[in-house]
């Protein structure tokens, strides 16, 4: 993969190509690019790859086209990696009944356009030698199907489990995490106790295992049983986010809802002074902003560190169709780093799309005084987005402020509405608006980097 | 015949299980394999027996 001059490319080997060539005509690929399931791709010509100058020498460049903002598996949330399993298993299926097949199973395959997601790795179609097996099954249980267990049956989540293990959990590891209870639970006993024996008990053998089981009679119509019984598993996979603080969180606290439409409207007057690329809400809850950001917007990405919070959000766009708001899993205090070989096959948050627009409403109380970040520190970040600004103050007054002050000793001496205008100022920011909200301790300012 | 190689590790264990869970037909394949995979280790076994008895030529002429 390449990105060359803003676009996106793939460049293709001889073997690429040809499978390439392969699948590109076959009734289920155009039906899925079609539909948006799987990204649209052009196969570019020899002369107009020479034309636009791109590095090396292939076989074969395609371009694709680009997903607004890549995000990865430990940024979503339950239903969206469900979601991304789901797709992947239908792609399958009908990939395997057109005599092609998928060589891995990676949940990094998988991208989201808004709420939709779209199977990205086109080079990922080979043809299906016959009777070989599922290559890709036990990367589908270890990237996608444990974690998935380890949510709906335990309430561990998916996302430091992924972030801390890129290549996802082993059956061993995953039935570490589970009662001799959850033996009965469908998909654990056949997916994770009889594949974590077998693996132990097959490790030592010196065989080519796929070719054994080729030579015993092994069909496609054996992974097309598997790949039917894990969709009806998933599907009925089930997580219900649990209740906290930030559910229902507009609509229950009193000074949310006294300052609700003084608000809305403020964030709305700036996104009507004109159309921006992207926009980041940070901290979005129910994502009420991003559907005001989003009305002005080529694309919103919602970031919330509450699993739950996202999880509910995703479903309400999911059902919507919405291909312009983009939920994630972030924890501002510990955003996605670059991870990998060299820290190059993961982009840290930052680098994946610069944000025209931020909104920061609610956020900063929690970044100062429970995340225990110095507020210049905090103005610093923000400048270094460059992006404009609209940031909510509430003072030290503030019912939620006072609530996080409650149990600690006031350390914050520099926590108030003249220290941090100055803060922004000093680090370039132009306060173009400034209004107090009717609770009376919360101040909107609009700001604009220099 | 193509070999069957991937740039993923598969895993033994979790190849045969893709016959397991594939149903009747997956029963009958599993049994293929485990019979022609017990005879194969029968077969190599007695061998290895054997050359551990024999005794070791140190001159040739």
């Amino acid at each position: 993969m390449l990105i060359w001059q803003s676009k996106v490319y793939r460049a293709l080997s001889s073997q690429a190509v040809t499978d390439w060539k392969r699948v590109c005509r076959q009734p289920f690929f155009l039906r899925l690019s079609t539909q948006g399931s799987i990204i649209q791709t052009d196969e570019l010509a020899g002369d107009r790859v020479r034309e636009l100058g791109i590095p090396g020498t292939w076989s074969g460049v395609l371009q694709h086209v680009r997903i607004p903002f890549v995000s990865y598996p430990y940024e979503w949330s339950f239903s969206m990696l469900r979601a991304a399993a789901l797709l992947h298993l239908e792609i399958l299926t009908e990939a395997i009944q057109a005599g092609t097949i998928l060589k891995d199973a990676s949940p990094y395959n998988v991208q989201f356009h808004g709420a939709r997601p779209v199977f990205i790795d086109i080079g990922s179609f080979v043809a299906l030698t016959p009777g070989e097996p599922w290559i890709g099954y036990r990367q589908f249980c270890e990237m996608m199907l444990f974690p998935l267990l380890l949510q709906a049956y335990r309430r561990i989540d998916i996302q430091p489990v992924l972030r801390a293990n890129l290549d996802g959990i082993s059956a061993r590891e995953f039935l570490r995490s589970l009662s001799w209870r959850d033996m009965l639970r469908p998909g654990v006993f056949t997916h994770g106790w009889v594949q974590s024996v077998l693996e132990r008990t097959s490790g030592d053998s010196h065989e080519n295992t796929a070719e054994a089981l080729k030579s015993s009679g092994f069909g496609r119509q054996l992974i097309l049983n598997n790949l039917a019984r894990l969709t009806t598993l998933i599907r009925r996979l089930n997580w219900k986010p649990p209740q906290t603080q930030w559910t229902d969180y507009r609509h229950e606290l009193p000074h949310v809802v006294a300052d609700a439409a003084a608000k809305s409207g403020f964030v709305q007057s700036v996104c009507l002074t004109g159309r921006r690329q992207l926009v980041w809400d940070l901290g979005c809850n129910d994502g009420h902003f991003s559907r005001i950001a989003a009305c002005n917007a080529e694309y919103v990405v919602a970031m919330d560190q509450d699993h739950g919070c996202v999880e509910r959000l995703y479903r309400q766009l999911a059902s919507e169709g919405s291909t312009n708001i983009l939920p994630l899993c972030i924890d501002l205090l510990n955003p996605s780093p670059a991870q990998g070989w060299r820290g190059r096959e993961r982009v840290r948050l930052e680098e994946r799309g610069q944000p025209n627009l931020v909104l920061c409403l609610g956020l900063i109380h929690h970044l100062v005084i429970a995340g225990n970040i110095p507020l210049p520190e905090v103005v610093d970040w923000l400048a270094s987005l460059n992006a404009e600004v609209v940031l909510e103050f509430p003072s030290k007054l503030d019912p939620m402020v006072q609530g996080l002050l409650r149990n600690k000793r006031d350390q914050y001496e520099d926590y108030s509405l003249p220290f941090l205008e100055a803060t922004l100022l000093k680090a370039g920011f132009q306060i173009r608006e400034r209004t107090d909200l009717p609770s009376g301790e919360r101040t909107l300012l609009y700001l604009i980097p220099q | 015949m193509t070999a069957v190689v991937a740039y993923l590790d598969p895993g033994s264990g979790s190849l045969i299980l893709q016959a397991l869970v594939g149903g009747f037909s997956g029963l009958v394949v599993l049994g293929r394999y485990l019979w022609t995979h017990w005879m194969t280790h029968k077969a190599i076994q007695p061998r290895t027996e054997l050359s551990a008895e024999m005794p070791v030529v140190t001159h040739l002429h």
